[in-house]
């Protein structure tokens, strides 16, 4: 007898106790990070899973404040960065997917800190 | 179950560092972030989740109010005003080239607290609710006003149950009446002391006699009063470091084994002109190295020093409350336990907050002690003082131990909604807390001796660096 997870999305997790066998399958947010060379500059696609679709915008918002020298724009399965001279393929890859993992963790998150803050601060 | 919110970096070993908002931390990996951001955790990691307490099952059962009283014990709460900074002269016997805009000459007229302040700041002081206070003099060089002094000391000993007074001062004039102030047991000595005899005589008093001055001073007080009387404060020129090893030697010849790197605090313009380019990347290298030089002497020689600002880092790492340093709590509210009384009567949050104030870029004054406090310039100053909802420091790991620092956002950039990773603030912070978790899991017995020590703990544990992978 072992523990399986259900997830019941929001990042929360329902524990079953049923027999399983091996390691949970792993979870994967992307898929690949092609680069294709245009007229000049060099543009990377980081393909996103699509769970994470819904956050990135915010995702791509705060890449372009922090990395203002690359551009980012949202295509059909991902974010296309051009202009990120100077940074490499798995670099950008990373900035890409944590920045979408951040926000999704932050949104589906945000009612159990505004629960916490109420409770701890209410009179 | 429920995981709690866990923001996450890199570290450059590849690894990535976790914490929730309670400051519960461990190092993991790519994997295991990417697990957790994709709803796929598995059996072991939930395991160690709950086990760390970074989760529970539903709001108010007992992992979650345990994370409830970490996250609240992660919060400085606004304490009774029981710390004042007075400035009873701004007029000073040294002119140390960074120190222009705060100092007037020893012989320039309407720098002092007349009968009229003094009495003001008195009545003041009467009226705290605190029972205990601490009162630290600046200047300027205090001592020249020891008459002042004498008679604030003798005020709070009576008015309070108990008082602790700190002199900030540059040594350079000790008669008898100034020894006989700091022979009181419940008097000590802050002064600066910027490493050898020779960097001590360049940035401060710039001839050999002045330079003797202050080391006969310092040997005579140390000598006299034994060495817990003392605290000293180097100030550290990024362009032309000390030779850190003499500046080691130094302090601990004199028993002072806490030592405050601070850079040089240029104000204004002078800020931008003498500076150069990339000076913070300089000052946390040269920051960096003097931790790392403090672990080896401190390996070396079975004699512990440590540098105060980084222990202090530390502690807010591994332990709950640490909110004793105004300069990284959260929130940050002003005049909350802490203010400075200027050399007019005015009130000040800070003494840097004195500073831009006195330069003319902007009037960070929040009252007088005549009139008592502006409390809604303090309100208008606090909107701004806490990291938890702040759009970088939401998504930061360092946040449940880092603070914030309005006053050195204005003085900086001149407006506070600057995005914190482009401020001074979070690159110092964010480089502090990078080597502080460097060290911590690092595995190395030199490091854990040292972070023990630094951290008041009697042996380094396993258990202080959780890992999971
Ligand atoms: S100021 Fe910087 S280091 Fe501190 S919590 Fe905010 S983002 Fe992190």
């Amino acid at each position: 007898m072992t523990t399986t997870l259900v997830n019941t999305g929001r990042l929360r997790w329902k524990i079953n106790e049923v027999a399983v066998e091996g390691a949970p399958r792993v979870g994967d947010g992307h898929r690949s990070a092609n680069r294709t060379e245009g007229c000049g500059s060099a543009a990377v696609t980081v393909e996103i899973a699509e769970a994470f679709h819904p956050y990135m915008d915010a995702a791509v918002l705060r890449l372009q404040s922090q990395h203002p020298y690359a551009s980012f724009d949202i295509a059909d399965h991902g974010i296309v960065v051009t202009d990120s001279a100077g940074i490499g393929d798995i670099e950008i890859r990373k900035a890409v997917l944590h920045a979408v993992y951040r926000e999704r963790i932050y949104a589906e998150t945000l009612s159990m800190r505004l629960a916490l803050v109420a409770a701890v601060t209410s009179k | 179950m429920n995981v709690w919110p866990l923001k996450f970096r890199e570290t450059p070993d590849g690894g990535i560092v976790f914490a929730d908002d309670a400051g519960g931390f461990f190092k993991s990996d790519e994997g295991f972030l990417r697990r957790y951001s994709n709803d796929s955790l598995n059996a072991s990691d939930l395991a160690f989740l709950r086990d760390g307490g970074h989760s529970f099952g539903k709001e108010f059962d007992l992992p979650w109010t345990s994370f409830a009283y970490r996250w609240s014990r992660r919060q400085s709460r606004p304490q009774q005003l029981s710390y004042v900074i007075l400035v009873p002269t701004l007029r000073c016997n040294l002119a140390c080239g960074y120190c222009q805009v705060s100092r007037a000459s020893e012989a320039a007229r309407g720098f002092d607290w007349t009968a009229d302040t003094l009495r003001d700041v008195l009545a003041y002081l009467g009226s705290l609710e605190t029972t205990d206070i601490k009162v630290e003099f600046q200047g300027g060089e205090p001592m020249l006003r020891i008459d002042i002094l004498e008679e604030v000391r003798t005020f709070c000993r009576s008015r309070f149950r108990e008082a602790q007074f700190v002199v900030c001062t540059n040594l350079q004039c000790l008669g008898s009446r100034e020894l006989a102030f700091l022979e009181a047991d419940d008097t000590f000595v802050s002064t600066s002391l910027d490493g050898d005899r020779a960097t001590h005589e360049r940035q401060r008093t710039h001839e050999s006699v002045r330079t003797n001055e202050f080391f006969d001073n310092l040997d005579h007080v140390v000598g006299r009063f034994g060495p817990g009387k003392v605290s000293a404060l180097p100030t550290i020129d990024v362009d032309n470091p000390p030779d850190f090893p003499a500046l080691l030697d130094n302090f601990e010849n004199y028993g002072i084994h806490s030592v405050y790197l601070r850079p040089v605090n240029h104000q204004g313009f002078a800020r931008k002109l003498k500076q150069g380019t990339n000076v913070l990347a300089r000052w946390n290298r040269i920051h960096a190295d003097f931790i790392d030089l403090l672990v080896d002497r401190n390996c070396r020689t079975g004699r512990f020093m440590e540098e105060y600002y980084f222990s202090q880092c530390l502690k807010r790492v591994l332990q709950l409350g640490t909110d004793n340093h105004v300069d990284i709590r959260n929130p940050n509210f002003f005049a909350s336990d802490y203010l400075v009384v200027d050399h007019d009567g005015r009130l000040y949050p800070t003494d840097e907050a004195r500073m831009q104030s006195r330069i003319g870029r902007i009037d960070l004054s929040i009252g007088s002690v005549t009139d008592g406090l502006d409390l809604a310039k303090v309100a208008l100053l606090n909107t701004s003082s806490l990291n938890n909802f702040d759009p970088d420091c939401i998504h930061c790991v360092y946040q449940p131990f880092c603070g914030t620092d309005v006053i050195d956002d204005v003085s900086r950039y001149g407006r506070v909604d600057v995005p914190r990773p482009d401020t001074w603030f979070c690159g110092r912070h964010t480089a502090v807390f990078d080597k502080v978790f460097e060290l911590i899991y690092r595995r190395d017995e030199a490091v854990r001796q040292s972070l023990a020590h630094w951290a008041g703990v009697s042996s380094w544990a396993e258990e202080m660096a959780p890992a999971h992978s």
